[in-house]
């Protein structure tokens, strides 16, 4: 994430979020390092990458498609996150069902 | 002309003309000859046992990224800027991956036999093979779009007007497999 550009104001409204968001990242690096990574591919269809995040993750149909349209509009994101070996499974399964996924150190 | 797919209580239908029957067969036995491993004709199976506790990967070598494209593609890298541990998941997914695959396509195989041997064409498929059905369909449309050359940077199918027979051909196999996939997808997800 990018620091505001210049400032005082810009720095001052920004100093909130500088102090809570080590806290957080705490939580998060320690329970779920890794992420599971969709990238967006030309050939896969929108409904079947709905379909296959609803049937192998359990998601909602909503959460499902919102997922899918992040990969599709930003390229990439995660779909998942846990230890390595989750990760590695849910990777796995990924490429069994044709979806383009990688393992990242969660962010 | 192909059926979309129809449900009858917990299972979905369709029918296939004889001429799509084959052309599809066809497709599964070139998809099929990609994902087996080129040694695997001469070298023995991984030892059953290993494979039965998910150990085959500490027993043979590491494979390479395949070089065929189309497998490249079926048989992707588990990391993206670390070729050692994208080495080691390839070691340890690659066997069950591939069978995975080959599981899929012979289901597929299958219900388009039973086609062959309906007057109608007729194919049932039961709840349990929904998802080999729909990942088939997926590879078959992942390998056609790696030999059209459907990228990141070109993401509309090439017209079957601007290309070679044998393309041409492809591109409408790769037409008429998207509309299918979808109808089936649809149909699953429409309960």
């Amino acid at each position: 994430m990018s620091l505001p550009e210049c400032g005082i104001i810009g720095h001052v409204t920004a100093a909130p979020f500088e102090i809570a968001e080590p806290l957080t990242h705490e939580v998060t690096e320690t329970d779920k390092p890794w992420a599971c990574i969709v990238w967006d591919d030309p050939v896969n269809l929108m409904s079947y990458v709905t379909y296959v995040f609803m049937t192998y993750f359990h998601y909602s149909k909503e959460k499902s498609q919102q997922l899918m349209l992040k990969v599709h509009n930003e390229g990439k994101t995660a779909v998942n996150s846990g230890t390595l070996e989750e990760m590695e499974r849910d990777v796995a399964a990924m490429h069994s069902y044709g979806l383009w996924a990688t393992m990242e150190r969660d962010s | 002309m192909a059926h979309a797919f129809a449900r009858v209580g917990d299972r979905l239908t369709t029918q296939l003309e004889p001429v799509e029957q084959i052309l599809l067969g066809q497709l599964i036995d070139e998809l099929s000859q990609v994902l087996r491993r080129p040694e695997d004709a001469d070298t023995p199976a991984v030892d059953p046992l290993a494979r039965e506790l998910g150990l085959e990967g500490l027993t043979g070598i590491a494979p390479e990224p395949p070089d065929n494209p189309i497998a490249a593609r079926l048989l992707p890298d588990g990391y993206r800027d670390d070729p050692i541990a994208a080495t080691e998941f390839r070691r340890y997914t690659d066997d069950s991956l591939r069978a995975s695959k080959l599981a899929d396509a012979e289901v597929m195989k299958a219900g388009l036999e039973a086609a062959a041997d309906d007057p109608s064409g007729r194919i049932e498929i039961e709840p349990a093979e929904a998802d080999h059905w729909v990942r088939a369909m997926n590879d078959l449309r992942l390998a056609l779009g790696v030999e059209l050359g459907i990228t990141n940077e070109s993401q509309i199918p090439p017209d079957p007007a601007d290309l070679d027979e044998q393309l041409a051909g492809r591109a409408m196999l790769y037409d008429f497999l998207t509309w299918w996939q979808d109808g089936l997808v649809v149909a699953l997800m429409g309960e």
